[in-house]
């Protein structure tokens, strides 16, 4: 070729590549509106307070909405199954990530993480990013993660001449029975009523603290086992025995407001329900004062694991604004932001960054009460399959388990008829559905 | 003059965005609910609606969860019909009898009726509490407080008293309605034969009262089938599956699991159910109606 040639082919080339500086310079969404759907959490009212920011910085046009998870799971589906591509990115977290998978509804992220060198992908809780993964897709970004652990009142404790923190079922139980004689206080707070969601997420702390498991190596349900009936028997007495009247049919939303009003002595619950407990505008100054975090309590011989969850950002398929979306997650769940909240709030301590549970200013606000050390040693114990969230039809299947063990707590039948029944029930489930033959 | 043909045209022309609201409103959803009943028709099953013809309403008859939900919507019509129409009648005959102040009377009845389902729910959630609620608090001085909404053996009566609370007002006002057509004349006359207030109810008031009673049955009928806010709202139709009606049922499988086909088939089997109350219903009182 001739060499004048060569010099024209090359300054053509690095012409083109000045065309990509035009890209990246100033906004290449501009105009661009987004449609986002999430829950509610104390998180979202603090930081949907700098979207304009980001509007500012972007030029992209947020359209923010918040519904309660519960029913935000039915809108969802009902947008996603009529793919109406009203919302560009949606809520998604590891009960619903394979059914989201397999029906087509999400768009994978690892292209858009592979091309960001900007993206510290490392840097999230690994215990919350693995809950997003199915086989190698990458399907959410964590933006609000969670773990178990034993809330309880120091005070109470001196009180009941308690002086070690219980690590162990049975020694929750023991420091129950201590706690029982204290007039206006019930001992222990758990999810009781039924749902996948609700007492599920903590009875399955039982589940494995006492050697239970969901299926067994051929996907069939094993919940009838002598474990399983076990946990669920223990789980009952506990909540008959040493919870608030009329426990029977309370959840997180009737207990957590409960200990805020120094109501409860003890409370197995989320770990992110330490914001409401540092709340001064809902809580009560004994409680301001002596809420204590302790790690998930375990059963005998190490067995045992804690929940993890994490309140996760995905993008969906039939978003016509993918790259957008895409710039969007990464600030909302980005560590600026995150951190920004913590500190500015106080009580939002449920952030998803290795980098933040490390920074000192995060110690300063959310150390002390023993929180910060109770929520890394939770993580240690926690597993991806907590739940039977790997199978896509975990809904109907968690809300069917958490019949049986509320049946169990307000005594319609026995521990073993109900979770025999239950197991059968589960049984023809998972034949008629094609997950086992 | 125009020719009948030329007017029948235009009764038909007039009628025809009528027709054509009706269609779509009501004739195209009830072709598509008998339509998905005979599919396994899942959203998130990325495979879409595969045919299954009868197999659906065969799994609902094998369903154990629907046998209950029988049960339970049974129990709850029962409930509502056995505390409010002897409860109405009561109440009319004495409105009947008041001369002044039964307006008064009569609008300050009717506010429960007005309250949305959804509020009156919210509040009586709160009223029932066990610790913070209203009713324990008045209760525990006798000792008599309770777990109303958490234990299974008073759900449903809890319910169905919120539902008695709602909608008495309701079906008085319906009676109240028939009532007023009701002569005076018929009553003078009875009182001079002799009648007293129970016999004047039993063979002047009940037999005319006939048409409305049918019909305020007929309505408290299905309107307690179609309950849903009160379940939802108060109990979720728990604890347990003690309040879970047909409706909840199939709104159950409907919105939380996606399951179009199979709440599809309750939907229908509902429809029926209805239709062939409403149809022995209207038999028994015009049956009845018709033995004078």
């Amino acid at each position: 070729m001739k060499l004048s040639r060569i010099i024209a082919l090359a300054l053509i080339a690095c012409m083109l590549f000045t065309l990509t500086a035009f890209a990246d310079d100033g906004k290449p969404y501009a105009g661009t509106t987004i449609h986002v759907v999430l829950n509610t959490h104390n998180y979202y009212n603090t930081a949907d307070t700098f979207i304009p920011e980001f509007e500012e910085a972007t030029g992209i046009t947020v359209v923010m909405e918040h519904v309660e998870r519960v029913s935000l799971a039915t809108k969802q589906e009902m947008e996603l199954g009529s793919h109406t591509g009203a919302y560009d990115v949606m809520l998604i977290d590891g009960s619903k990530v394979v059914r989201y998978d397999q029906a087509g509804w999400v768009e994978p992220l690892n292209d858009y993480i592979a091309n960001d060198p900007d993206f510290d992908y490392s840097d999230y809780i690994d215990a919350y990013a693995d809950l997003l993964k199915v086989e190698d897709r990458i399907n959410g970004i964590p933006c609000v993660g969670e773990t178990t652990v034993l809330f309880y009142r120091k005070d109470l404790f001196e009180q009941a001449g308690i002086t070690e923190v219980p690590k162990t079922w049975a020694e929750v139980e023991a420091a129950a029975e201590k706690l029982s004689a204290i007039e206006g206080v019930a001992p222990l707070g758990l999810r009781a009523r039924a749902g996948e969601g609700l007492n599920v997420y903590v009875w399955a702390s039982f589940l494995w603290a006492f050697g239970g498991r969901y299926i067994d190596e051929n996907g069939n349900p094993v919940l009838d086992s002598p474990e399983a009936i076990a946990a669920t028997q223990k789980f009952a007495d506990l909540i008959n025995k040493y919870g608030p009247v009329g426990g029977g049919d309370m959840t997180h939303s009737d207990l957590v407001p409960y200990f805020q009003q120094g109501k409860l002595a003890m409370y197995y619950d989320a770990s992110v329900w330490n914001s409401n407990f540092k709340d001064t505008a809902q809580s009560i100054p004994e409680v301001l004062e002596n809420w204590a975090a302790a790690p998930a309590p375990m059963g005998e011989d190490g067995k045992g694991a804690a929940a993890v969850a994490a309140h996760s950002l995905m993008i969906s398929k039939d978003s016509k604004n993918k790259d957008a979306a895409w710039e969007f997650i990464k600030w909302y769940s980005g560590k600026e932001l995150q951190t920004k909240v913590a500190l500015q709030t106080e009580t939002f301590g449920a952030i998803v960054h290795k980098s933040i549970m490390a920074d000192e200013a995060f110690e300063k606000v959310f150390g002390g009460h023993g929180w910060i050390e109770a929520v890394e040693e939770s993580l240690t114990h926690s597993r991806p399959d907590y739940r039977y969230t790997e199978n896509p039809d975990w809904a109907w299947i968690g809300d069917r388990i958490g019949k049986a063990v509320q049946d169990t707590i307000i005594g319609v039948g026995t521990a073993e008829e109900n979770m025999k029944t239950m197991n059968e029930d589960l049984r023809e489930f998972l034949e008629e559905n094609g997950y086992i033959k | 003059m125009r020719s009948k043909i030329a007017q029948k045209r235009t009764l038909w022309l007039m009628l025809l965005p009528c027709f054509l609201v009706l269609v779509v409103i009501i004739i195209v959803p009830l072709v598509n609910l008998f339509r998905y009943s005979l599919y396994n028709y899942k959203l998130a099953n990325p495979n879409g609606m595969i045919y299954r013809g009868l197999k659906n309403y065969q799994k609902v008859f094998r369903d154990k969860e629907f046998i209950n939900s029988l049960s339970v919507t049974g129990r709850y019509v029962l409930g509502v019909l056995i505390t409010q129409v002897p409860v109405a009648l009561l109440l009319i005959e004495t409105l009947s009898n008041i001369k002044r102040g039964s307006g008064l009377i009569k609008s300050l009845i009717m506010p429960p009726m007005v309250v949305p389902g959804v509020v009156a729910a919210v509040i009586w959630r709160l009223l029932y509490n066990p610790s913070t609620g209203l009713i324990n608090f008045f209760l525990s001085p006798l000792g008599l407080q309770h777990a109303w909404l958490a234990d299974p053996k008073t759900t449903l009566a809890s319910l169905v008293m919120v539902d008695f609370w709602q909608n008495t007002p309701f079906l008085i006002l319906v009676l109240l309605a028939g009532r007023s057509t009701i002569s005076d004349d018929l009553y003078e006359a009875g009182r001079i034969d002799g009648a007293n207030g129970f016999q004047l109810f039993r063979h002047i008031t009940l037999p005319l009262l006939q048409g409305s009673l049918m019909i305020g049955i007929l309505f408290r009928i299905i309107d307690s089938l179609k309950g849903f806010a009160h379940i939802s709202v108060m109990t979720s139709g728990g604890p347990g599956n003690v309040t879970t009606t047909i409706n909840y049922y199939a709104y159950k499988m409907a919105f939380n699991y996606t399951d179009i086909g199979y709440s599809s088939a309750l939907g229908v089997i509902m429809l029926l159910i209805t239709v062939m109350i409403a149809v022995i219903l209207v038999k028994g009182f015009s049956m009845g109606g018709s033995k004078k």
